[in-house]
């Protein structure tokens, strides 16, 4: 176990062993891009990030609840505080930037 | 057993266990406490629904499927020993969002054992602190549970503690400890408290119908636990987790956790049963270390001939044991690089207790299995799964097992 640990400690600081990220949309500015790394860390925890792409999401404030919903799954690492940066990121990505600017930062 | 025999059996046994006045007292007064717990909460949740802005409830469709073929390449015809060949898991999943906190959830499942209802509740959050759950949901335990559904882990099959039908002389073996995903009917209450952005203990309790066996048994009946849908003994099962997560970093954590359930598994409610379990998860960016053990003690029937029916004999005390333990354990480490995520595991199984002299287990009996896997990612969704295992058994010739799969969520 020890040595797993190890192994699993020297692997973590590594560059090359990155897990996918959420890709901001295209000229999404900084606080957007910053969302969609924390997103990504955040959702990768419990669940392929391939999962947000083929969620049916009807509206921005679906994405609220629906974040709300996973925040309270057990061990899912997303603070209170985080939630609304996270949904900033997924409403840009589902419904355009001008649709994350209207929602409280 | 016909409908006459049914109703006197049923009869015999309520006459039997019928409950004192106080125990009933105790369990009106139980059930009052959890009505009115969940009467205010889904009252709050109402008040907080309606001064929602009023919107169209949010539907999510989803699923996953998973598609694999085991080969024994040290078997010239292993279906006595294992379900080899090609298996689909299928599920399906309808997650409705009434509001912020109020939400349902109906999934179904499709795999070895047919179609079955993975899940069809109703969650309704107070607070971050407290949520009920109430319907047919996967009770809270261990951290495997969190993450069982083909697409969300990287190997074609579950570690063994949690083993559901996969693993190989599973017949011999009962299967594992706790099959995942365990599905069960009843009520949890949940809540997570923060500590900041990085750290948070999430809590459960629930009482749920519970796992069943046979009049008379000797082991939990992990199919008809699964396929029946109603309560066998008349007797809830109760369990509790508590865990801990502790931020290390923007993307690194390690997380403790502790679950147990308990309760009576047998028709007329004289069997007993004890779950436990630990586990570990170390975070670090995209690599995960996890480390669980389970542990269940088991209370046999011992019936009226038990030299007849066991192959060992009683105890220096002249006495025949009436329960076994089963454990279970596994660490495993994954490794993204690129397109790839590579997975070393090491899990196993040991059985203490008599067994039925029909069993091909002895008195201990222990089943180790190494596990290199790798989980290629092709597209965005899908991923091609590989492993190949080694079984150690201490009462069979040792096995080699090779999974080719394909999986992903839709």
């Amino acid at each position: 176990m020890v040595g797993l640990i190890a192994i699993a400690a020297g692997c973590g600081r590594g560059q090359v062993f990155r897990a996918g990220v959420l890709a901001p949309p295209v000229g999404a500015p900084t606080d957007i891009a910053e969302a969609c790394e924390l997103a990504s860390h955040r959702c990768a925890r419990c669940h392929p990030l391939s999962r947000i792409d083929l969620a049916r999401i009807q509206n921005p404030q679906h994405w609220d609840w629906y974040v709300s919903r996973m925040r309270l799954q057990p061990r899912s690492g997303i603070a209170p505080q985080e939630q609304p940066a996270i949904v900033r990121c997924l409403v840009a990505r589902s419904f355009g930037l001008a649709a994350a600017e209207e929602l409280p930062k | 057993m016909n409908g006459g025999q049914t109703a006197r059996a049923t009869g015999a046994a309520a006459r039997i266990h019928r409950p004192r006045r106080s125990e009933r007292s105790r369990r009106a007064a139980l059930l009052a406490l959890v009505v009115a717990g969940a009467t205010m909460g889904a009252a709050a949740g109402v008040r907080h629904a309606r001064a929602e802005e009023k919107a169209e409830a949010g539907r999510n469709f989803a699923g996953s499927i998973q598609l694999d073929y085991l080969a024994v390449p040290t078997e010239k015809i292993a279906r006595p020993l294992a379900r080899d060949g090609a298996t689909v898991e299928v599920s399906l999943k309808l997650a409705v969002d009434f509001s912020s906190n109020i939400s349902s959830n109906v999934k179904v499942c499709y795999g070895c054992h047919g179609l079955e209802v993975g899940m069809a509740f109703f969650d309704l959050r107070v607070a971050d602190q407290l949520n009920f759950r109430v319907g047919r949901f996967t009770p809270a335990f261990g951290d495997f549970p969190l993450r069982h559904d083909p697409a969300n882990h990287r190997t074609s099959d579950k570690p063994l503690p949690y083993d559901m039908g996969r693993m190989l002389r599973l017949g011999e073996w009962n299967m594992s400890v706790l099959p995942a995903p365990w599905v069960d009917n009843g009520l949890e209450i949940s809540g997570t408290q923060f500590f900041g952005q990085r750290s948070q203990v999430d809590y459960a309790v629930y009482a749920v119908s519970g796992p069943k066996g046979q009049s008379g048994g000797t082991d939990l009946d992990f199919v008809e636990s699964r396929s029946s849908y109603i309560d066998n003994n008349s007797r809830p099962s109760l369990g509790a987790r508590l865990a801990t997560t502790i931020g290390l970093g923007e993307s690194s954590t390690v997380s403790l956790g502790g679950s147990g359930m308990a309760g009576r598994y047998d028709p007329q409610n004289r069997l007993s049963f004890l779950i436990l379990g630990g586990d570990f998860v170390l975070r670090l960016n995209g690599v995960f270390l996890r480390a669980e053990y389970l542990i269940r003690r088991t209370q046999m029937a011992l019936g009226d001939d038990p030299a007849a029916r066991f192959r060992y004999g009683p105890g220096p005390d002249g006495k025949y044991s009436d329960f076994f333990t089963k454990e279970g354990w596994y660490a495993e480490l994954e490794v993204p690089v690129g397109r790839v995520d590579l997975v070393g595991r090491w899990d196993g199984l040991r059985r203490r207790g008599n067994v039925e002299r029909s069993s091909a287990l002895r008195s201990t009996s222990v089943l180790l299995r190494w596990t290199a896997a790798a989980s290629v990612r092709i597209g965005e969704t899908l991923r091609l799964k590989l492993s190949a295992e080694r079984y150690d058994f201490s009462d069979f010739e040792d096995e080699i097992a090779l999974h080719l799969g394909v999986a992903g969520p839709f």
